[in-house]
């Protein structure tokens, strides 16, 4: 692999050759699929929740109300927002949309706030499948119970030796917001822990859904 | 392993997401050239170590990136509360030590 990422951006998964191991597991039924939701835009906004202007200018942005509740998200067609602590969220998009995103924010905000570009600082795991919530149970110690962690919800914790931002998309799809140079310890970990359920990789995705 | 209720995230998490952040409360002097050499050595050095209730900060490292207050038993390690920064406990040590339950257990 070459290291030439910062004329074109590669995914920290770019030397498995995730899209080449797709197509030999294209005809495997596993119970865990793995897909690399690579290069999207993720954009840390911080910022006074308590603040009615900072959350009207994010909200004009985003056309979309800033989740606010802990450990809660929000949706649309377009972005895909995470609470990440009371004064800070994880708003992902298009590599297409980002710009036009930020823009939209600096316009729209007011007062003190923050914006940082952490799109190549980290990556995005989707792991779905029947044996989904078993693999997590092994990685992580954070309660995996649906009555607990219900669909929408997004929590930062441990996973194996490390940790990761875990969104519950569906009752058995998970995303996993990973950090770049932990990317490949997450990758073999998850390789190793879903040995007992079978592992199918899926084509790496430029999209969220 | 102590579950410790985060109240920034208002839920309980396990022990390995956090860090120990050191004693509580302990407030900065307001002029610091005015103290004795005394007095600033007990504000930089010298921390509680008590046998009972201690109030402490904990750190949620691997989840909200928060520091808050947590009122532990040194003895049995139970929480009694955790609260935000800038709060005040519930419970302050004077009231809340009991030494005989403490020596009951």
């Amino acid at each position: 692999m070459s290291n030439n990422y910062i004329n074109s951006p590669a995914s920290p998964l770019a030397h498995t050759n995730l899209a080449q191991l797709a197509k030999q597991h294209s005809n495997v039924t596993a119970g865990i699929n793995f897909r690399e939701l690579m290069l999207l835009g993720h954009l840390i906004l911080r910022g006074n929740a308590n603040d009615p202007a900072f959350l009207n200018g994010a909200q004009q942005s985003l056309q979309l109300a800033l989740p606010i509740t802990p450990c809660s998200s929000s949706k649309n067609s377009d972005y895909l927002v995470f609470w990440l602590s009371p004064n800070e969220w994880l708003i992902i998009c298009q590599q297409e949309t980002f710009a036009q995103l930020t823009a939209q924010l600096t316009d729209n905000l007011v007062g003190h706030y923050a914006l940082v570009d952490v799109s190549s600082a980290q990556t995005i795991i989707e792991l779905s499948g029947d044996e989904v919530i078993n693999l997590l149970k092994k990685s992580t110690s954070y309660n995996t119970n649906p009555d607990h962690f219900t669909i929408g919800k997004v929590v930062t914790t441990t996973f194996a030796q490390t940790s990761a931002t875990i969104y519950k998309a569906e009752s058995q799809r998970f995303l996993l917001v990973t950090r770049r140079s932990f990317t490949d310890y997450i990758w073999i970990w998850i390789q190793q822990a879903s040995q007992e359920y079978g592992l199918k990789i899926l084509p790496p995705a430029k999209a969220l859904e | 392993m102590l579950q410790i209720h985060c109240p920034y995230c208002q839920e309980y998490r396990e022990e390995e997401e956090f860090s120990y952040a050191g004693q509580a409360h302990i407030e900065r002097p307001s002029e610091p050239e005015s103290l004795t050499d005394q007095e600033w050595a007990q504000y930089l050095f010298f921390r509680k170590n008590p046998r009972g209730l201690h109030h402490e900060m904990w750190y949620h490292i691997h989840g909200c990136k928060q520091f808050f207050n947590v009122c532990r038993h040194t003895v049995t390690y139970q929480i009694i509360s955790s609260y935000k920064i800038g709060d005040r406990p519930e419970l302050e040590q004077s009231k809340a030590v009991d030494k005989e339950s403490i020596n009951a257990n």
